[in-house]
């Protein structure tokens, strides 16, 4: 009597997940992926060839104001070239919304890269020229429980051991401010993101949320 | 309990019955546009990658809605909604224009909702319609963590022609999402299909394990689509795989090599993997 009852317990559930599967199985065919070149970007657009050797142990913060509703998820992304990168060097990035942390993430960066940016030119004023090639550094928040109002300030944190060559914008209307002898970094819960003295360049960050 | 039984029957019979009246039908296996062949590996690789080498021009009369082209790295759909981290589907782009501009991009969905989980991008460091010429390559490898982590800690991206090249590495963070089998689309994009009219080139899935062919999945993920062909791989099993697409170039003027190497006796690869109802005409004599 218990087996037949287990038998039809494992029938049942059977059944039913075959049904789920069936069902998300048969939604998905009209709900297919894709690649959508439509999105929501908002401060700097990563595009330039010029770099600004950020110091070591300094904090550097970067603030835009996003133009649309910030939905579902939030990122941004640093723009580094990858030359002179000392062994070692390590990178911090945390994300604040409205001064409030909404995510942090630390890099360990190679000493190696497989395609080196190359400097075109010469080195002036802790700045250069270089070819093409970049490394992304992301740091994100998803999914975002609330969402946020057009207007916010979203800002970058960036702190790095090792000097490192950043892309800076110089079509840029905000500034980036940093704090120098920094010589640990932890993430605080709460920023004022125009601390600090204003930077000589002001970094390239991107932020991208969804555009839906 | 008997009485339960015979209770329970017709409400799993019917349960049964809807499930296969809602089952997706099986797909086609076409080898064309979005319906490619797919690939994995074997055992634990620290990168996956696909490397497109063109071998004429690439021109397109349509892709609505943006006029713009795509090659995706999609991975399999239904081993995404299973094996994923949140049953997400993690997908690697590179589009362009007719101008050769575009970007790099990783967009996220739910396989459950189709919604946008997460996406991050980045335009070509330069425009140039050498992107879309013979001897043009574009490139998207999946660097895995580490040979027993298979999440994925970036993603690196290069398009090029000869001297001019743009290349990007992005790191996704968090890094949740795991590699899964894949496979290529010379698509459109924003859910249009393209209407190639020239393009020929080789394209090699390759990794630091071996690489295997499978026949096109059941289920298509990919909303884009277009009329690329593709062939049947070949070198499955081994680090790096190939498969043509595209149609095959006009022979060139005489003097001229064209795309075949200048040797008497080079003729393409005849044997097909996969592709049961194509194979690769000889188009080097």
């Amino acid at each position: 009597m218990q087996r037949q009852g287990l038998v039809s317990l494992v029938l049942l559930v059977v059944a039913a997940s075959l049904l789920v599967f069936a069902i998300s199985g048969a939604a998905s065919v009209n709900r297919r992926l894709g690649a959508t070149t439509n999105y929501d970007r908002f401060g700097s657009n990563g595009i330039g060839s010029i770099g600004w050797q950020v110091p070591p142990n300094t904090v550097v913060s970067t603030s835009h104001i996003s133009n649309k509703s910030i939905v579902g998820f939030i990122e941004a992304t640093l723009n580094v070239f990858p030359y002179q990168v000392q062994g070692g060097t390590v990178l911090y990035l945390s994300l604040y919304l409205d001064g409030q942390l909404a995510a942090a993430t630390k890099y360990d960066l190679s000493s190696s890269y497989e395609t080196p940016a190359s400097v075109i030119g010469t080195v002036e004023k802790g700045v250069a020229k270089f070819s093409n090639s970049m490394l992304g550094f992301t740091v994100s928040q998803f999914p975002l429980n609330t969402s946020f109002p057009a207007g916010t300030k979203v800002t970058l944190l960036s702190w790095v051991n090792n000097p490192i060559w950043v892309q800076i914008d110089s079509n840029s209307q905000t500034h980036s401010y940093e704090t120098l002898g920094v010589a640990s970094y932890s993430s605080l819960s709460s920023v004022k993101p125009e601390a600090g003295i204003i930077a000589p360049y002001v970094l390239s960050v991107g932020f991208e949320s969804n555009a839906v | 309990m008997r009485y339960n039984i015979r209770q329970f029957t017709p409400s799993l019979l019917t349960i049964v019955a809807l499930s296969l009246l809602l089952m997706p039908p099986a797909h086609a296996t076409n080898w064309v546009g979005n319906d490619d062949g797919e690939f994995d590996v074997s055992g634990n690789p620290t990168y996956v990658g696909l490397l497109e080498s063109f071998g004429g021009n690439m021109q397109w009369s349509s892709s609505p809605p943006n006029n713009i082209v795509s090659m995706q790295y999609n991975p399999d759909y239904w081993t995404s909604f299973w094996f994923q981290y949140f049953a997400h589907w993690f997908q690697t782009v590179i589009w362009s224009d007719q101008n050769g501009c575009g970007g790099f991009s990783i967009q996220v969905y739910s396989t459950t909702s189709g919604s946008l989980i997460w996406r991050a991008d980045q335009g070509f460091s330069t425009c140039s319609t050498a992107f879309l010429a013979n001897g043009a390559t574009w490139f998207i490898r999946e660097d895995m963590v580490s040979s027993t982590d298979r999440r994925i800690n970036d993603v690196f991206f290069s398009i090029g022609s000869g001297s001019t090249t743009s290349s990007f590495t992005l790191y996704p963070s968090p890094n949740h999402w795991v590699w899964e089998r894949s496979n290529l689309c010379w698509c459109g994009t924003d859910r249009g299909s393209t209407s190639f009219t020239t393009a020929w080139g080789t394209s090699n899935a390759y990794s630091n394990v071996n690489v295997n062919a499978i026949s096109p999945p059941v289920t298509v993920s990919t909303a884009e689509d277009s009329n690329m062909p593709y062939d049947g791989f070949q070198g499955s099993g081994t680090t790096t795989m190939w498969q043509h697409f595209g149609w095959v170039p006009p022979p060139p003027p005489p003097g001229h090599c064209g795309f075949c190497p200048c040797t008497p006796s080079s003729t393409a690869g005849a044997v097909s993997v996969n592709s049961p109802t194509k194979t690769v005409e000889p188009y080097c004599n």
